[in-house]
C-alpha cells in the first residue's frame, strides 16, 4: 500500500487574527489522519 | 502526546533561509520527542522577496541548501566536527542532542528544475515532485531523477506532491475547486508551471481553467474519481509516497476537511 501524507494549511491571511483556531484545526486533522490510517501529516515551515 | 503513529515532517522549509544548525538542534528534538517519527523536508525557495526579507542573496540558494545539508548532518552524528565551507565555518563543534533516529531524519528535497534534480538526487533520501506540474512532466522529471540517484549512489525515493478536490463528483469538484484554482493561478503567475501539453493557449492566470489545470495534475472528484487517477499516477511515476492537500486558506471548511480525510482514509488509501 502507497503510504500517504496529508498537508494542512497553515495560513490565516490577511491578518493572522485566527491562529489559534488555525493551529487547533491542524491537530484535529493530524488527529484524523491518524485514526483514518494516513502515514503521515507535514507542515509547510 | 497528540498523536502516536503519523509521521511527522516539515514540507517544505527552506533552508538556505535558516540557520543549519538551529534547524538541526530543532529536528533533533522533535524526532526525540515524537519518538524518531520526523521527516525533515527542504526546499532551496524561490521567490524574490523571501531572500530579500531575510537578506540572503537568492543567488547563493543553491550552495547554501548544500552545505546547510552537510552541517545538519555533521549536527546529528553526536560527535565533534570541524566544517569549512563557503558560507559555513566551525570548528571543533559539538551539538547535541542526537536525534533519536540515526544517522537523522530522513531528508527530502523539493525541486522541480533538472539542477535541482540533480541536487536532489546528490544530497537528499527522497526527492519531492511539487504539487504544481503535470503528469508528464513529473515523470520526465522522475526518470532524471532516478538516473541521477543511481548514478550518485543513493537509493531514489520519490514522494509525489498534489493537491485534492474531494466531492461527490467532478462536477461537484469543479464547483467547489475556488481555493485550489486561486493557488495554482498564483503559482502560474510566479513562473512554477513547467510549460505543458495543457498550457498550449494559457498565457495569463486567468486563462488557467479548472479542465486545464485538473487535467492529469490535480486530483479531483468523488473518491472512486480520485483513486482511479492516482493509480493511474502510481502506473506512470511509480511514487514511493504520497503528500495530499485538500485545503487552502480559502477553504474548503474545517469540518469538510476532516470529512475528506476519512473518506479518503476509508475509500481510497486501502486500495493504493
Amino acid at each position: 500500500m502507497l503510504p500517504v501524507g496529508y498537508l494542512p494549511c497553515t495560513q490565516d491571511p490577511p491578518s493572522g487574527a485566527n491562529m489559534t483556531r488555525v493551529i487547533d484545526e491542524i491537530m484535529a486533522e493530524a488527529q484524523a489522519a491518524e485514526t483514518y490510517g494516513w502515514d503521515g501529516c507535514f507542515i509547510w515551515a | 502526546m497528540k498523536t502516536q503513529r503519523i509521521k511527522i515532517g516539515t514540507c517544505v522549509l527552506l533552508l538556505p533561509l535558516h540557520h543549519p544548525v538551529h534547524v538541526a538542534e530543532d529536528c533533533a528534538v522533535i524526532d526525540l520527542a515524537t519518538k524518531g517519527r520526523l521527516i525533515l523536508s527542504v526546499g532551496v525557495g524561490y521567490q524574490p522577496h523571501d531572500f530579500a526579507a531575510f537578506e540572503v542573496p537568492s543567488t547563493e540558494r543553491a550552495t547554501r541548501t548544500e552545505e546547510a545539508l552537510e552541517v545538519i548532518r555533521h549536527c546529528w552524528s553526536g560527535e565533534r566536527f570541524s566544517y569549512s565551507g563557503k558560507h559555513f565555518h566551525y570548528q571543533d563543534t559539538l551539538i547535541t542532542p542526537r536525534p533519536l533516529q540515526q544517522p537523522g531524519p530522513p531528508v527530502w528535497m523539493a525541486s522541480w528544475t533538472p539542477p535541482g534534480l540533480r541536487r536532489a538526487a546528490k544530497t537528499a533520501d527522497g526527492w519531492i515532485a511539487d504539487p504544481v506540474q503535470s503528469l508528464p512532466v513529473i515523470k520526465e522529471y522522475a526518470t532524471r531523477y532516478r538516473t541521477a540517484a543511481q548514478k550518485a549512489g543513493r537509493k531514489p525515493y520519490i514522494c509525489l506532491m498534489r493537491d485534492a478536490v474531494l466531492a461527490g463528483s467532478l462536477t461537484e469538484a469543479e464547483t467547489e475547486s475556488g481555493p485550489t484554482m486561486y493557488t495554482h493561478r498564483f503559482y502560474f503567475q510566479y513562473g512554477a508551471y513547467v510549460p505543458d501539453e495543457y498550457l498550449k493557449d494559457v498565457k495569463r492566470p486567468e486563462d488557467l481553467t479548472f479542465a486545464k489545470t485538473a487535467k492529469d495534475r490535480l486530483i479531483v472528484g468523488s473518491p472512486d474519481d480520485c483513486l482511479q487517477q492516482l493509480k493511474h499516477w502510481q502506473a506512470e511515476v511509480q511514487p514511493d509516497y504520497l503528500i495530499l492537500r485538500f485545503r487552502q486558506p480559502g477553504g474548503p471548511s474545517h469540518q469538510q476537511t476532516l470529512e475528506a480525510i476519512r473518506l479518503f482514509g476509508e475509500k481510497v488509501i486501502p486500495k493504493l
